[in-house]
């Protein structure tokens, strides 16, 4: 006998007297809420979801702004694109979801998590780049409009219309960069912190 | 009230809790952890039961759903091994220790299963207990050539580990 195999020897003789849980102790188990990294994953990317949401609520607030811009039918066209995007990321979302099952073989639940985990990566990219798509055409809109240039010729008179415009161009593109990268950054901790050590098993569960 | 399916499935997990048991002592290094992945894996399995259609053994989908559980689902608290006491008591580990009793060669096993990786630590739970190439590759999800080559490394590790 190989001293591994008394090893295995002592394993299998092993006695658990002293961890067994009662009949009862199991059963009052059976009722409490689950900590799962799933769990957390499903929260989370409802909040994503209704965070964006609002968003868009928030964001085509103005109405009388909007068509004064000449903007009308390119929200019109947004928002209902947004609408039918988000319907879809939420079936797509849902389906995933419920894909999940712990007792799929090891490989197949991790994938699973992951794809959901994507799923929802995805909308929050789709979200940011519909984000500075249409900050970058309602500033333009906005730059280009005869209020917009009137206004900044009464503010600085003395300052050249195309500096002017220079410096509320490059303004505007450092705030949207940094909502942009906090987001990112925010979303990438907190996936980092709920996701990392499993998709650092998948990679070793599927490297040879 | 409680129904007759909540009962028979309590009965079974009573019956096979030290698979759960066994899992909980090599993915976590407290009494807390212990119990808390135990409630997790229980919770997770109550979840599925209602799917479970005695395709396999209730012994051998618990083990599935606990490994899943504790590798994939299970939110670690703070792990803090406290490392230099097991390298300690695994440096100490010689031939001669075999005379050791049973329990302190069982926790020193258990010791050594915790150094390895969450991957590494299924497989050799698997090996101990004896599971046969394609039931590790089915559990896992992988072929059996990649059960294979997993398995030895994580088998050389698990004796350089025990020094043996």
């Amino acid at each position: 006998m190989t001293q591994i195999d008394k090893f295995k020897d002592v394993w299998k003789n092993q006695e658990e007297d002293n961890l067994k849980y009662s009949y009862n102790t199991i059963q009052k188990m059976l009722h409490k809420k689950s900590s799962s990294t799933v769990k957390w994953l499903f929260y989370i990317s409802v909040i994503e979801f209704c965070f964006w949401i609002l968003i868009s609520f928030v964001l085509d607030a103005d109405w009388d702004k909007i068509i004064n811009l000449g903007l009308y039918n390119f929200i019109t066209i947004l928002n209902i694109l947004n609408y039918i995007v988000i319907i879809t990321f939420i079936l797509l979302f849902y389906r995933n979801y419920r894909n999940i099952s712990a007792s799929s073989n090891t490989q197949k639940l991790m994938k699973d998590i992951l794809k959901t985990r994507k799923t929802v990566y995805i909308y929050v990219l789709y979200n940011v780049c519909m984000l500075i798509f249409s900050f970058v055409v309602i500033l333009y809109f906005i730059f280009t409009s005869e209020d917009f240039i009137s206004q900044l010729r009464t503010s600085s008179p003395n300052t050249d219309l195309s500096v002017s415009l220079t410096i509320a161009v490059i303004i505007s593109t450092i705030i949207i960069l940094l909502v942009v990268g906090v987001l990112l950054l925010f979303y990438r901790l907190i996936y980092g912190i709920l996701l990392k050590r499993l998709a650092a098993n998948y990679k070793e569960l599927l490297n040879n | 009230m409680v129904s007759d399916l909540e009962r028979r499935f309590t009965e079974d997990l009573e019956k096979n809790q030290n698979i759960i048991h066994k899992v909980c002592r090599a993915y976590t290094t407290s009494d807390f952890a212990h119990k808390d992945l135990f409630q997790e894996i229980t919770i997770q399995l109550w979840r599925a039961y209602p799917k479970f259609r005695g395709d396999s053994k209730f012994s051998t989908w618990t083990y599935r759903v606990a490994l899943n559980t504790a590798i994939s689902l299970y939110r670690k608290t703070k792990r803090q091994i406290v490392t230099s006491e097991i390298c300690e008591n695994l440096n100490n580990l010689e031939s001669k220790d075999y005379d050791a009793t049973k329990d302190e060669q069982l926790e020193l096993l258990y010791q050594a299963i915790r150094q390895l990786s969450d991957i590494e630590k299924a497989l050799c739970l698997l090996y101990l207990d004896d599971k046969s190439y394609s039931d590790i590759a089915e559990t896992l999800g992988i072929t059996e050539v990649n059960a294979r080559v997993k398995m030895n490394r994580a088998k050389t590790k698990l004796k350089e580990l025990l020094n043996v």
